[in-house]
């Protein structure tokens, strides 16, 4: 095979499947299987063991209830897609973080936290003492107050309600 | 749309799915599960993934049926959406198969199981389940993108252009996936070759 047959080659599949557009390039092909016995031995041998290609198995068909099959699919909903099944847990896993930072951030800090009982049982101690009503009473009310409010007397709800009804009967 | 494309009965029968007209999707399964079952079960060699994959490959067409716009033949849009879907199988399932070091050859592809040729006699003696099975044998050792080539331009009788929208290269490679092909084709049937020629 001459040099020039060589590279007639690399076209000799697509000339026998006529895929060669180039009629320069076909002729040219043409006349060198005319002349060159390996390369037509070549062709003839491309062209055979393509033919043996029928003997593969026979082409499967399709079962008789495909159709219906098929048609019957498309009015099923889509089942989940395998990435869906996947990341299913991402959802609840989210929910719990966001759920665990809103918490962290409205835990007060140290200086913040809420007291203990015994804590609170101390500060009282060190108060001066206004547990009694009558006391408060007689205090002229709003500078008293006042005074109160700046040194920290530790007096309950009921008796600050007292206060405040006190204080509004005053105004009137 | 004109020429030959406007008589393609695929494209008419996929406008009409595209129209609602769901006698027409029927119409269309009808007429193509035939061809689609038989390229997937080439390409997957595997009946029952086969069927599953063919259901699916017309599911895929009847959601994209708003989408669809007729660029092309309908078969050749068909046996693309095909192709991609027997090669995400492929790609999946060789991902879970675990390949025994042992069991690749030295090139590391697995071993052709070839039956024997028989010792040279007259072609007609060959026994056509022997030769049945080495051509199987031949094709399913085909790189997946030859073997769709094959399938395409051997048994759907596709050109090459066709093929290369198909299977999503350029016409030139589709020249080059084939040439090599038959090269391969050539040489491990070369024992058969043999007794017919002589």
């Amino acid at each position: 095979m001459t040099r020039e047959n060589e590279d007639i080659r690399e076209h000799l599949v697509a000339f026998l499947d006529g895929e060669i557009q180039d009629e320069a390039l076909r002729a040219k092909i043409e006349r060198a299987l005319e002349s060159d016995p390996s390369l037509a031995r070549e062709a003839q041998q491309l062209e055979t063991s393509w033919k043996l290609l029928d003997a593969a198995s026979p082409r499967e068909r399709a079962p008789k209830d495909f159709v219906s099959q098929v048609v019957g699919r498309v009015h099923r909903p889509k089942p989940a897609s395998r990435w869906r099944l996947r990341w299913r847990w991402i959802g609840p896993v989210a929910a719990a973080i966001v759920v665990a930072l809103a918490m962290w951030a409205m835990w007060p800090d140290e200086g913040e936290r809420l007291k203990t009982r015994d804590e609170l049982a101390l500060e009282d101690r060190n108060a001066p003492e206004v547990d009694d009503l009558e006391v408060i009473r007689s205090l002229h009310l709003l500078e008293d107050l006042e005074w109160l409010q700046e040194n920290g007397p530790r007096i309950d709800l009921g008796q600050r309600l007292e206060m405040l009804a006190l204080l509004q009967a005053q105004d009137e | 749309m004109t020429g030959p494309r406007a008589r393609d009965e695929g494209v008419e029968l996929m406008l009409r799915v595209q129209r609602g007209d769901m006698s027409a999707f029927t119409e269309l399964v009808d007429v193509y599960q035939h061809n689609v079952v038989s390229m997937v079960s080439r390409l997957v060699k595997d009946r029952v993934l086969a069927e599953d994959l063919a259901q699916e490959v017309f599911l895929k067409i009847f959601r994209a049926r708003e989408r669809y716009r007729p660029l092309s033949k309908f078969s050749t849009w068909l046996y693309r959406i095909t192709y991609n879907c027997a090669l995400n199988a492929i790609q999946a399932r060789d991902r879970s198969t675990v390949l025994s070091i042992d069991a690749l050859g030295e090139d590391g592809e697995a071993p052709a199981r070839l039956p024997a040729a028989r010792q040279p006699g007259p072609a007609e003696e060959v026994a056509s389940e022997e030769l049945h099975r080495a051509v199987e044998s031949i094709l399913d050792r085909l790189p997946i993108n030859q073997r769709m080539a094959v399938e395409l331009h051997k048994y759907h009788g596709m050109a090459y252009r066709d093929i290369a929208e198909a299977i999503g290269c350029t016409e030139l490679a589709v020249k080059s996936l084939l040439a090599r092909a038959r090269q391969s084709i050539k040489q491990k049937l070369a024992p058969y070759l043999r007794e017919k020629v002589v």
